[in-house]
């Protein structure tokens, strides 16, 4: 009795919106946006948390016209477990307080939702979205905990060894630096473990935009972030014991201590950027996209 | 339009959101005496020991440090006795209420934070009174300047976890059984190289530091089962 038409317009309308989807995620997603906000997204680990959130909102909002046209609805098996995994994680993470697991059990169940309407092929186009996605995911403490003191240790390491040798008289035990007659204490904030992760993401941010998902080019670039991050902090150290040492404590501890971490960032992020653009033109397999 | 699909996935989620919250832990439970503090249950001197309080058994305090964040309470002393010189640092952290943001730090974890490497650690059963114990962890750590015997335990409600692993079950249980737990970190060391007789001198003040905090406040440290133990240990031995 319709004509066809009228069929286009109601399955238009029905990959649009759809409220109880809608209703559904906010009330999963609202709960863990504010467990995020307070746990983690507050605190120097988690700070990129709203940034990749949003971007990456962006990204897929730019695809969607796209995804549309060629999306078609995914398998309802498929749609069943998923979800049914998803929101077992979630439902333990956020009662229970484990955010890793919340976060996650959020995560599947929006790529879960994705895929219930368009399908696992639209899931692959836009794969490196929903890669980029799982940094907004904060890691296990532990995992941190394994990876930042090690870091710790090699950057004062490394920050003494670029000092000694101009007669700076700077030693370090562990992770205290002794400057002259101070003691410092590398706190987990310096040892450039929260740096590199923002860092990536924002870079891989940028080498989407600019080049498109080619993967191979991706890892290259996100390989060199790690270096990169490491040596902006060891930079950052000795910023702040040259502070120490020519103009005093005071100014070392207040305003440049959270200064120079800015700095330091935003060289490292124009060193990855002017990287980009000399490796970009000669690495083969990358695409442009509009 | 609406598919029964969209419906079906929308009230799965919805349902979940619900499910949090009838499942989400809300009693909050604490061992503290009502009103007290750890530094007045805390006795500042007995037998033939004194104290004085310390604040920076720790690395510099910062406003935003994790301790700060973590701790509601942290009582740092140091212990002397008249007659050996032997002294003792102590250091007690409470917290109200433990979750997967502010917990009890091992000193297993934080110690190397602060620049130790740890060469010895092992769970204890510290004696307080024949036969009640405590579990706890014996620990040496050492700088190339210093050497530290550590004895300490952890309360989480309780519970007294003796790893990273024990504590994050035992906050599970605490939370499957639909409360949040408070936390009390209690820490000594003594400096110096002769680690055995540190742990021995150790053990033996704990035990009577104990002893001598009022009965109804001691569950604040050791747990109320243990605390009702030691009384009965007591009254047994005085009969």
């Amino acid at each position: 009795m319709s004509t066809p038409q009228q069929a286009a317009g109601a399955l238009q309308d029905k990959s649009s919106f759809s409220w109880p989807l809608a209703i559904g995620f906010c009330a999963v997603a609202i709960p863990t946006a504010y467990a995020l906000g307070g746990q983690t997204w507050s605190h120097e680990e988690g700070a990129h948390g709203p940034l990749v959130l949003c971007t990456a909102a962006w990204l897929l909002w730019r695809q969607i016209p796209e995804i549309r046209r060629r999306g078609a609805p995914g398998k309802n098996w498929v749609v069943a477990i998923g979800l049914t995994v998803s929101l077992a994680m979630y439902i333990f993470g956020q009662a229970f307080d484990f955010i890793t697991m919340n976060a996650a059990g959020l995560y599947g169940a929006g790529i879960v939702i994705f895929y219930a309407l368009f399908g696992a092929g639209e899931l692959r186009r836009n794969w490196f979205i929903f890669l980029y996605l799982l940094f907004a995911v904060p890691p296990p403490r532990s995992w941190l905990d394994s990876l930042t003191f090690p870091l710790k240790q090699f950057v004062s390491t490394a920050a003494t060894a670029v000092l000694q040798p101009f007669g700076i008289p700077v030693t370090h035990e562990g992770v205290i630096i002794y400057v002259a007659q101070y003691q410092y204490l590398v706190e987990d904030a310096c040892s450039g473990l929260n740096s590199i992760v923002g860092l990536l993401a924002i870079s891989l941010f940028y080498i989407y935009l600019s080049r498109g998902s080619s993967w191979r080019y991706s890892l290259f670039l996100a390989a060199l972030t790690i270096p990169i991050a490491v040596m902006a902090n060891i930079f950052r150290i000795v910023i702040l014991i040259l502070l120490t040492e020519f103009a005093g404590d005071d100014v070392a501890q207040g305003f440049m201590h959270f200064t120079a971490g800015i700095v330091v960032f935003v060289i490292a992020l124009a060193l990855i950027f002017s990287l980009d653009s000399l490796f970009g033109s000669v690495f083969p397999g990358r695409r442009k996209i509009a | 339009m609406t598919s029964r699909r969209d419906l079906i996935i929308g009230g799965a989620c919805v349902l979940s959101a619900g499910a949090v919250l009838a499942l989400k832990p809300t009693r909050k439970v604490s061992l503290m005496p009502p009103g007290r503090k750890l530094s007045e249950i805390l006795p500042p001197g007995f037998n033939d020991w004194s104290s004085r309080d310390v604040s920076d058994l720790y690395a510099p305090e910062t406003p935003d440090s994790l301790q700060a964040r973590l701790y509601g309470e942290t009582v740092g002393r140091i212990y002397s006795q008249q007659g050996s010189g032997t002294q003792i640092m102590m250091l007690m952290a409470h917290g109200d209420s433990q979750s997967n943001e502010l917990q009890l730090h091992r000193p297993e974890v934080c110690y190397p934070a602060y620049g130790f490497s740890i060469v010895e650690s092992q769970p204890v059963q510290l004696t307080l009174e024949k036969p009640v114990t405590l579990p706890g962890r014996r620990m040496v750590a050492e700088t190339a300047q210093e050497k530290d015997a550590v004895t300490y335990w952890t309360r989480l409600g309780e519970y007294f976890p003796v790893g990273v692993t024990e504590q994050r079950l035992e906050r599970l249980q605490t939370a499957v059984h639909r409360y949040v737990p408070d936390g009390l970190l209690a820490r000594f060391s003594i400096a110096g190289a002769d680690t055995n007789a540190a742990f021995r001198a150790m053990e033996a003040f704990i035990s009577d530091l104990i002893l001598h905090v009022a009965d109804d406040h001691r569950a604040a440290l050791i747990g109320t089962a243990r605390a009702r133990m030691l009384l009965e240990a007591q009254g047994a031995r005085k009969a």
